[in-house]
């Protein structure tokens, strides 16, 4: 296949997987709460556009596919048969299948072109189909004949009554279709984004845009102004105005953005580029000759170069920011096929996907978030009489949400199911022996139990989930991107997930502490506290574990210069610094020489035969150009070896933990 | 430090083992090495890289110590912004190791590591002068009878005038199972000087 062919075939796997991302949008608004009449344009013009031009291209699987189920949304608009139910779920698998067909292009790119897919579902989808189409014709031969005669002469009443109304709504609907054009491209890639407010410039875009997505014969472009002349609400006015609102929910208010493909390497050079000269900028200001020099202009010249440099990392690293929305449309979808196959009905609110994250961290995020839509489908949502039984309303909702936190972001998912049980958490977790017999632990301590791995209280193995292999996985992911898993629930009133992300993959805030003669970073997301520690705080278990406690908390204590095995340091108990961090749920004391500052640094690959180490999430360049390590958290337990026999010490601080605040119980009540 | 002299090899003493031509047409070992190099010293041996694999040469600077890495590893340096361990080639032979000088450089060098390109400094004692090296003038690295001394990462020994240059094969140092025992048994005296009988 020539390059030309592959080029045109990319693009139109990468288009038409844009179209089917929106026909999934679309979908499943009308499925939540029965869609617009403009909904049904747009699903409609999707599939036409896609029948075009793979027409064109010759994909006679996918044109024709696109072909049936236009003539069913066809149908639809007419309003001769409305969407819901079985040919809603139709189209569904409609968009379903052209992914599928779209997958094996994508793989067959690399070879020959084939017109012909691996799709043995298709002539049965299509008949599927046909079937719709026929129920509806049968359905309206079978229908009063006066009553459509009625319909029919009203519209054309209306009709001429309304034509000046009427041209106004295809403007509308033109400059509305342009913008979803161009909203279609912006999803693509990262890019550089120049935001073209105002309806005026939607429009001038729709003369050059919409010509080829308004193809339709002029037939329905006579149908479409009919439909909105007899539209119930009776003026054209009131219907243009929505008409002109793009199809997406929060779409409308964005505008117009014009944007630039970009190549992805380009963009990660650039980022890297700029990384550096973060660097060199931190390195030149702090230099003490310069701060030697009293003069004012110079320090006005460093301040005005800090600024700049920080203005250039911000835009750097939005560039490589895309919007959450393309995977939480994706995660949508995903929940109604699994909603389906566990014969639940899940209705699903997304909010805030306009909350922009790395563009690689969307990638990786995809995965963990499938997985804990499942649970709360297959787990968390009651079957739909034992909602009813509680009161509840019979269909279940779970609300997927993101929003910024300081400089995470979060992304929220909560169902109003039947929420986690801790009593079932806590005896499975003693049938496996995860914790003894007559141990207690707090409620949050028993949620943390179902990220154990091989971890599941599912009664039975279901077609989706159950096997006890996800949230460990789900855990693990996220804290690969350093991120958090939390987790809350109430006991019949549903449980919510809370992944805290970081924004970028490249950039974190750390904490620069002193160990010996070497500069160490910790992630300040991992930190709880430092604390300038007082002799009785330590204390020896068995003469060789060391415990800290804080506040009657006791904390497994771990040394950093001896898991490191660097020179003795001051670390007699008193100097030093007690750095409590948190790692894989569990706090630990870890003592250190000095916490001389926090900064934000850029994290480097150690590279080449160092890139193995678990101990060092990597490196990074200090203000001083020197290169500080930064500690893998998670790994440190394990490298003071005591990974194993800090969960019996864990034990017993829980215990003591009990029995203070049983004591202290009794102190109030007497 | 810069790479001033350039000498071309004039020996044209001939060596058994490099300068009979196979009659094959395959290319013998002096013919597939031959070429220029990067020569430096460790200790008192003079050793060299394929000036192909050298990026370039930076004086010593700050060194950062990563713990918990075998004791060749000297650490990571900031080069221009990025992070590139360091060998100790010193350590990585098995001598011992030695105060740094002010001609002590770290010659930063591309090489392969199983798949992937790799970026990475060698800490040397000094940097001696690119050669030109002839086929003729290569012989095939030393065997020890008794196969105590694994010299895998010597590809040949090249002679320049009087002097016995060890060229060493840089991507199975950094690639071979790294540990100083593998090698072991070379101090910096015990190294086969001497070897060849001219």
């Amino acid at each position: 296949m020539s390059e030309e062919d592959l080029a045109i075939l990319t693009a139109f796997v990468q288009e038409t997987e844009d179209g089917l991302n929106q026909a999934d949008q679309i979908l499943l608004s009308i499925s939540n709460d029965g869609g617009s009449e403009d909904d049904i344009h747009a699903l409609f013009r999707v599939f036409h556009t896609i029948k075009g031009v793979a027409g064109f291209l010759d994909f006679s699987d996918i044109s024709s596919l696109a072909h049936t189920t236009e003539t069913l949304l066809d149908l639809a608009r007419s309003g001769s048969l409305v969407l819901e139910g079985t040919p809603l779920d139709v189209v569904f698998d409609a968009t379903a299948m052209m992914r599928t067909m779209l997958g094996q292009l994508s793989q067959a790119e690399a070879g020959e072109t084939s017109a012909t897919f691996e799709v043995p579902e298709l002539p049965e989808l299509l008949a599927r189909i046909l079937r719709e189409i026929e129920a509806v014709h049968s359905a309206d031969k079978m229908s009063d004949p006066s009553e459509s005669v009625v319909t029919s002469h009203a519209a054309s009443a209306s009709a001429s009554g309304f034509e000046e109304e009427a041209s106004t709504f295809e403007a509308g609907a033109e400059a509305s279709e342009a913008e979803v054009e161009v909203e279609v491209e912006a999803e693509v890639e990262v890019e550089v984004e120049v935001e073209v407010e105002a309806a005026a410039a939607a429009e001038a875009e729709a003369a050059s845009v919409a010509p080829p997505a308004i193809s339709d014969p002029g037939t329905s472009t006579a149908s479409e102004s009919k439909r909105t002349a007899s539209a119930p609400s009776g003026s054209g006015a009131a219907s243009a105005a929505p008409a002109s609102l793009p199809l997406g929910t929060t779409a409308a208010k964005t505008g117009t953005k014009e944007t630039l493909k970009v190549d992805v390497e380009r963009v990660d050079s650039l980022f890297e580029i700029i990384g550096e000269l973060v660097i060199v900028e931190s390195m030149v200001t702090h230099l003490p000759e310069l701060a030697a020099l009293s003069s004012p202009r110079v320090r006005n010249y460093l301040s005005q170069l800090t600024k700049i440099t920080r203005d250039l990392q911000d835009i750097g690293m939005r560039m490589r920011m895309v919007p959450l929305r393309g995977l939480f449309h994706k995660t949508a979808r995903a929940a109604r096929d699994i909603s389906r196959k566990a014969k639940k009905r899940v209705r699903i609110e997304i909010s805030g996907e306009a909350a922009e994250m790395d563009r690689s961290m969307v990638e990786q995020i995809g995965d963990p978030l499938v997985h804990l839509i499942r649970n709360a489908v297959d787990h968390g949502v009651e079957s739909e009489p034992a909602r009813v039984q509680q009161g509840k309303p019979p269909v279940a909702t779970i609300k997927l949400s993101a929003y910024h936190q300081g400089s995470s972001v979060v992304i929220e998912l909560t169902d109003d199911g039947r929420g986690l049980d801790s009593e079932a958490i806590l005896k499975k977790a003693r049938d496996i022996g995860l914790v003894g017999p007559d141990q207690n632990l707090p409620e949050s301590e028993i949620h943390e139990l179902i990220f154990s791995p091989g971890f599941s209280t599912a009664a039975r193995v279901t077609d989706v989930s159950g096997r006890g292999v996800g949230m460990d996985v789900v855990k693990k992911n996220v804290e690969a991107m350093r991120g958090r898993v939390l987790v809350s629930t109430e006991p019949g009133r549903g449980t919510t997930f809370r992944m805290v992300l970081p924004l970028t993959l490249a950039i974190i805030e750390g904490m620069v502490v002193r160990c010996g003669t070497e500069h160490y970073i910790i992630p300040t997301l991992s930190i709880v506290e430092s604390i300038q520690p007082d002799a009785e705080a330590f204390h020896t278990v068995r003469g060789s574990s060391e415990i800290f406690s804080v506040r009657g908390e006791v904390l497994p204590l771990i040394r950093l210069n001896r898991v490191l095995g660097t020179s003795a340091s001051a670390t007699s108990s008193a100097d030093g610094l007690v750095v409590v961090i948190e790692s894989m749920g569990r706090k630990v004391a870890l003592m250190v020489d000095d916490v001389l500052t926090q900064q934000q640094v850029v994290i480097k690959s150690l590279g080449g035969m160092l890139s193995e180490m678990t101990i060092f999430a990597g490196a990074a360049i200090l203000s001083d150009g020197r290169v500080g390590l930064i500690i893998n958290v998670d790994e440190l337990e394990v490298a003071a070896g005591r990974g194993v026999r800090s969960s019996v010490l864990a034990l017993a601080a829980h215990r003591l933990n009990a029995a203070e605040v049983a004591s202290k119980h009794q102190g109030a009540l007497s | 430090m810069s790479l001033t002299t350039q000498r071309t090899s004039s020996t044209n003493h001939s060596m058994n083992a490099a300068s009979g031509g196979s009659p094959s047409g395959e290319l013998t070992l002096g013919q597939r090495l031959a070429g220029k190099y990067m020569a430096f010293k460790l200790a008192q041996e003079e050793y060299a890289l394929e000036i192909l694999k050298v990026r370039e040469i930076i004086g010593l600077m700050q060194i950062t110590h990563v713990p918990r890495t075998e004791p060749h590893i000297r650490g990571v340096i900031n080069l221009r912004g990025r992070i590139i361990p360091v060998l100790d080639l010193r350590l990585r032979f098995g001598m011992d190791s030695a105060e740094p000088t002010d001609q002590t450089v770290i010659i930063v060098v591309q090489c392969r590591r199983g798949h992937e390109e790799t970026t990475m400094g060698l800490l040397v004692d000094e940097v001696l002068e690119v050669l030109s090296i002839d086929a003729e003038d290569i012989a095939p690295q030393p065997t020890f009878g008794d196969g105590s001394v694994d010299t895998g990462f010597i590809m040949g020994i090249g002679k320049v005038d009087s002097r016995v240059v060890f060229l060493l094969d840089i991507d199975f140092i950094i690639s071979g199972e790294s540990s100083a025992t593998e090698f072991g048994g070379f101090d910096g005296q015990a190294l086969p000087a001497g070897f060849i009988t001219e």
